[in-house]
């Protein structure tokens, strides 16, 4: 069925491609010759069978995750290092539209345009850096101080408190809980910040079931 | 129910709720109960089969209505993740060509093309110059069914996931094409899905 559907198709579009390993587009590539070189033989020889491919994403952001692997290791692992690398075609955008939006209030498109400008300054390799004790390159840069949220005390307790103000009179509001997030590195993280907010939550918790098969009849209706 | 629901819905909305109560709702005996309903569950084939022909006087021998049904709630059952055959239900009885009979591809057909080309004019107009560019290069290299390898390389805020959205809504709605087709996947930061969607030329669909 997906054979069929490759070869009908006439362009395949590959989002967020550079957190992707390049053996997934080598993998495709070959199947792609082969599926479509099944009426067409010349097509085993032309790049992804002779179908348009396009692939979208931003080299500033994270590259394929490998497991306890290096620096060159990750770089081994990315689409330009592909031996199917040296046939694309390099088109690139530039225009921040989000800066454009005419709804958005000065102050806050200075905001923005500033925190747009130090991520990619940081993709860049641009920010200034510091080298600490015998790394080789420097790469430690320094946090802005009003994205950082300073306390004495417990940690989750202060981000929990700024990223959901007034949560005890919001938390069953959709659109509260909809357009707020705490993103972390690491799952552990995750589930600490998880059991602290859901322990400020008011009433008892209770575990609801659920089965993902549909159970055959057990009682039956005559009447319809 | 079905008494009440014959009158106002369209068959379309009887043939998904006839698959849910089939379903969900443990019916005594499926096979009564299509036996009752069915014909009310074929209008729209019935009319689109006329418009084909452009006779609007002709009347569908039963037995092809049926097929066509069946081959309708077979679909229906396979979307909501139910099997036909595990129902006591008429068996279709005719091979049909495979082209026809790939889920993949009948569902995206299911698209309406002077919607389609309306959204894609809108969607168009609403691209920068750059993006204009990124588009006009990938859509021509569809367009002429030539190959092409192309990267788009944008930081965030610089719309990508709104291009491909103009790209693929524009080569759908673009039915003039040999072969208009567009198959999405990856991890899109701004929908957090997983898209596959395609869209063929009118040669496919049944005759």
């Amino acid at each position: 069925m997906l054979s069929e559907l490759i070869q009908v198709a006439s362009l395949i579009i590959w989002d967020e491609a550079p957190m992707t390993h390049r053996r997934y587009f080598e993998a495709l590539e070959t199947a792609m010759r082969d599926i479509l070189s099944k009426h067409d033989p010349a097509k085993s020889i032309i790049p992804f069978g002779g179908k348009p491919i396009v692939l979208g994403g931003d080299f500033h952001q994270i590259l394929p995750v490998v497991r306890k692997g290096s620096r060159s290791a990750i770089v081994g692992a990315s689409i330009t290092n592909s031996r199917l690398w040296q046939h694309v075609v390099l088109l690139r955008l530039h225009t921040n539209m989000r800066l454009l939006n005419p709804s958005l209030e000065e102050s806050k498109r200075d905001e923005l345009e500033r925190f747009s400008k130090w991520v990619l300054a940081i993709g860049d390799g641009t920010a200034p850096a510091e080298r600490k004790g015998d790394e080789c390159e420097a790469s430690w840069v320094t946090i802005p101080n009003d994205l950082l949220i300073h306390t004495t005390g417990d940690k989750i307790a202060a981000i929990v408190s700024e990223v959901y103000p007034y949560f005890l009179m919001n938390y069953n509001s959709l659109e509260y809980l909809s357009s707020r997030a705490i993103v972390c590195p690491n799952n552990i993280t995750v589930d600490e910040i998880n059991d602290f907010i859901v322990s400020l939550i008011p009433g008892d918790s209770v575990h609801y079931l659920s089965c993902d098969t549909i159970s055959k009849i057990i009682r039956t209706h005559t009447r319809f | 129910m079905f008494d009440e629901a014959v009158v106002s819905a369209s068959a379309y909305q009887l043939r998904q709720l006839f698959v849910t109560v089939v379903l969900y709702c443990s019916v005594g005996d499926v096979r009564v109960l299509f036996d009752k309903y069915w014909l009310y569950f074929t209008d729209d084939i019935h009319r689109r089969l006329r418009d084909a022909l452009g006779n609007p006087h002709y009347v569908v021998p039963h037995e092809q209505l049926m097929t066509l049904l069946i081959q309708k709630l077979t679909h229906v059952f396979a979307c909501i993740g139910g099997n036909i055959n595990d129902y006591n239900l008429p068996k279709l009885t005719t091979h049909y060509d495979s082209m026809y009979d790939n889920r993949l591809i009948n569902e995206e057909l299911d698209h309406e093309p002077l919607m389609l080309s309306m959204h894609a004019a809108s969607l168009v107009t609403q691209l920068n110059t750059e993006q204009r560019h990124v588009f006009d290069t990938i859509t021509n290299r569809v367009l002429s069914g030539s190959p092409g390898f192309f990267f788009v390389c944008g930081h965030g805020g610089t719309e990508k996931t709104f291009l491909w959205n103009a790209i693929i809504v524009s080569l759908r709605s673009e039915k003039n094409s040999t072969c208009s087709g567009v198959i999405w996947c990856g991890f899109s930061a701004a929908t957090e899905r997983t898209y596959c969607t395609l869209n063929i030329q009118n040669t496919f669909r049944p005759k």
